[in-house]
């Protein structure tokens, strides 16, 4: 039933987009409704959650789906609508069966392009392998990432517990962190969650918007006049950065802000007649009023692209300031080309490029991504707390740190900045991980995509190909603007940039970049092979597989990442996955290393911070609460309190069994969990 | 012609380039230590594969 219900929402929700994308056929190419149907898909599914989190507080999984069968309902009425003004005007008839022919059309075309090349073929293979690969592992094992299990995932909790998009009270380091962060990924990750009342496939999230990369990078390619064939190599050699591969699996939110950003990108850039790419359009659609028509729908996208970006991480602001100022320079470059180049008009054309700005992308931007900034200005004053704004010593806006949060390793610091991101390129390091801070672009960045960049960046300017050295130039901005460009994680859209240079290089080439594209095999392979990581080694793969569903928890893994500062918490998360059902409530009382393993795996038991002074005081906050269990430190403050409690009862006789207040459930060297009785109390 | 020949020893250079910088980075001292830990996963994966098959 739940899965049932997971497909159907989806299968409606993404379907009702791409029809209505269809029915804008002559403004959008076919992979540019392939990324926005995921784009608005991605819209809907933000906003429908915001609208029951915050103004109803009612984001419990029926309320959802009905809203979106509601809202893909009336996105299905509009295209049919669209589809029969179409057929007045054209006098063709649209049908769904045509959405189908296209589909499979554009599939044999790509089929006929892979097959005419064998090197290209044999990536396809790998590619499809390394998905099912990742798809198995995400399926296999639970999020066991450090900041998942520290942040992203209690955002997600406290959202599906309490049914509302709400500051959660302040009781530990982390607790402001979840506060104050932008929240529109993890929105997503609670899609993934709500309606399959389990997180079994939640670490996939990640991978769909690497294969919305995949789609952006290709049509970014094809724009800058690459041939299909290349496009799709640029394409393919995006995925393989083990960075990628890694993250895949995870709940983080590196892939998403990067692929949002190449998504924006790819809607800022005009789709130009195309060579010989089965993307092409035909002349015709280049003319007056519709193509004025096609940038605004783009530039709606790209905006609404940018508001996902802004509302997913904090350095969301970076991204949106360079793409509204490419937005800018793109609406007043065409203004002055079809102005005439007149001076006296360029005050005129500053006026309608920015006029553009706010209506088809500032308006978007603001709506998807605005509202994270604006509750933490309201709350704390600052919109990016807890960073703290400051203008030629002028404090704007008051925060709690003045630089980055979390230092650079020393070995980077002791480098010039030129040469830290050329350290962390050749990774000097002797394991992969999701994110691993001194490695994960890869081989085939170093070797293959960095001389590409730059002998496309020269070939470009020879040839005055403008639309290339702009991409170039705002993702080189993004690159060198990005407070910690030295991580390769949170700077893995360059590796788009090398992927769509790849593709000019190979096309320049042509017959003769044979023994380049080899190369690429080669390297491709060798990603496949290399790109595992400690956390996920075949001997817990083998664990895994036997394990029943319900056992392949966090604890059981012990990953390699945490299992040193975890291993003394196993036992109590082992029991809470196997005995707190839905309607529990948990109650905690001291910092415990991460929320998210309190919760069950469904997300549909509660947890609650409960510490008082005095033991009535405590017990009332209980009641209050209606905790079930609580979750207590051996010889703590709340382990004497029970045990008193309990020796005290225990002197009554058979009475005990009547008026106990706590049953330990649980106990090890360092941890307890009692129920508690509230009807004997 | 000309035009062909010196896409040619373009065509050249650049693959001369993508040797070097594939040598570059596989000379950096970890790389042994690199290979060598992904060599022992998948010894590790076949023998586990070949105890339960």
């Amino acid at each position: 039933m739940n899965t049932a219900l997971y497909i159907t929402i989806n299968f409606l929700l993404f379907l009702a987009w791409y029809i209505f994308l269809f029915r804008q056929k002559g403004l959008l190419s076919f992979t540019d409704r392939i990324t926005g149907t995921f784009v608005l898909g991605l819209t809907q599914i933000i906003v429908a959650e915001m609208l029951l989190g915050i103004v109803i507080r009612k984001l419990y999984a029926m309320p959802l789906f009905f809203l979106n069968v509601f809202v893909s309902s009336v996105v299905l009425l509009i295209a049919s609508r669209l589809g029969k003004k179409q057929a007045q005007r054209t006098g063709q008839q649209e049908t769904h069966l045509n959405v189908v022919r296209e589909m499979s059309g554009k599939f044999f075309c790509f089929m006929a392009e892979v097959r005419s090349d064998l090197i290209l073929s044999v990536i396809v293979i790998l590619f499809l392998a390394a998905v099912c690969w990742i798809i198995f592992l995400g399926y296999l094992f639970p999020s066991y990432t450090w900041d998942a299990l520290w942040y992203h995932l209690p955002i997600v909790g406290y959202i599906m517990q309490s049914g509302a998009i709400q500051e959660v009270p302040n009781h530990s380091f982390i607790d402001q962190f979840i506060n104050i962060f932008p929240k529109n990924t993890e929105l997503f990750f609670l899609w993934n969650i709500i309606f399959l009342r389990s997180d079994v496939i939640t670490d996939l999230s990640q991978l769909f918007f690497t294969l919305a990369g995949i789609f952006a990078v290709y049509s970014i390619a094809v724009k800058m006049n690459v041939s299909s064939r290349c496009a799709i190599y640029s394409a393919l050699l995006f995925f393989f950065a083990p960075i990628i591969i890694l993250q895949s699996t995870t709940n983080y939110v590196d892939i998403a802000v990067s692929v949002l950003f190449l998504i924006a990108i790819n809607f800022l850039i005009d789709n130009g007649p195309g060579r010989d790419g089965f993307e092409s359009f035909s002349a015709a659609t280049y003319a007056g009023h519709e193509y004025q028509q096609k940038r605004n729908v783009a530039g709606i996208m790209a905006g609404l692209t940018t508001g996902i970006l802004l509302g997913s991480k904090g350095s969301g602001p970076l991204f949106t300031a360079l793409l509204s100022a490419a937005f800018i320079v793109r609406e007043s470059l065409f203004h002055y080309r079809t102005s005439g180049k007149q001076t006296v008009l360029k005050l005129r054309i500053i006026i309608i490029s920015f006029r553009s700005y706010l209506l088809y992308f500032f308006i978007p931007v603001f709506i998807m991504g605005g509202y994270w900034y604006i509750k933490n200005w309201i709350v704390y004053g600052n919109p990016v707390y807890p960073m703290e704004i400051s203008f030629f010593n002028t404090t704007v806006f008051k925060g709690l740190y003045q630089g980055l949060i979390e230092p650079a390793p020393q070995t980077i610091n002791e480098l010039h900045p030129f040469a830290r991101p050329l350290y962390v390129w050749l990774e000097n390091i002797d394991h992969y991980l999701y994110d691993s801070r001194l490695g994960g672009l890869g081989p085939i960045w170093f070797i293959l995509l960095l001389p590409a960049v730059f002998f496309s960046a020269v070939y470009s300017a020879i040839k005055r190909n403008f639309r290339f050295l702009f991409i170039s130039m705002l993702i080189a901005a993004a690159f060198l603007m990005h407070p910690r460009n030295w991580n390769p994680r949170y700077v893995i859209f360059i590796t788009g940039l090398g992927a769509i240079s790849f593709g000019i290089t190979l096309d320049y080439f042509r017959k003769k970049g044979t023994v380049l594209r080899a190369a690429a095999l080669f390297l491709v392979a060798y990603t496949c092979i290399i790109s595992n990581s400690p956390c996920v080694t075949p001997e817990q793969i083998r664990k895994f597989l036997q394990l029943h569903p319900r056992e392949r928890t966090i604890a059981n893994h012990a990953p390699f990442n945490i299992d040193l500062h975890a291993r003394q918490e196993y036992g109590y998360w082992i029991w809470i996955s196997r005995n707190i059902a839905e309607g529990d409530t948990l109650g905690y009382t001291f910092e415990p290393l991460f929320l998210s393993p309190l919760w069950n795996s469904a997300f549909s038991s509660r947890i609650t911070y409960v510490k008082s002074d005095a033991y009535k005081e405590w017990l009332k906050k209980l009641t209050e609460n209606k905790v079930t269990y609580i979750l207590v430190r051996k010889n703590s403050e709340e382990d004497i309190w029970i045990e008193t409690e309990k020796r005290i009862f225990s002197s009554v006789g058979w009475m005990a069994a009547l008026k106990e207040k706590f049953k330990i459930v649980y106990a090890d060297d360092n941890y307890k969990i009692a129920r508690v009785m509230h009807n004997e109390g | 012609m000309k035009a062909e020949s010196r896409g040619n020893i373009i065509c050249i250079l650049f693959i001369l380039i993508v040797i070097a910088m594939a040598f570059i980075y596989f000379m950096v001292p970890e790389r042994p230590v690199f290979i060598e830990n992904q060599i022992k996963w998948w010894q590790e994966f076949w023998s586990n594969n070949n105890v339960s098959g």
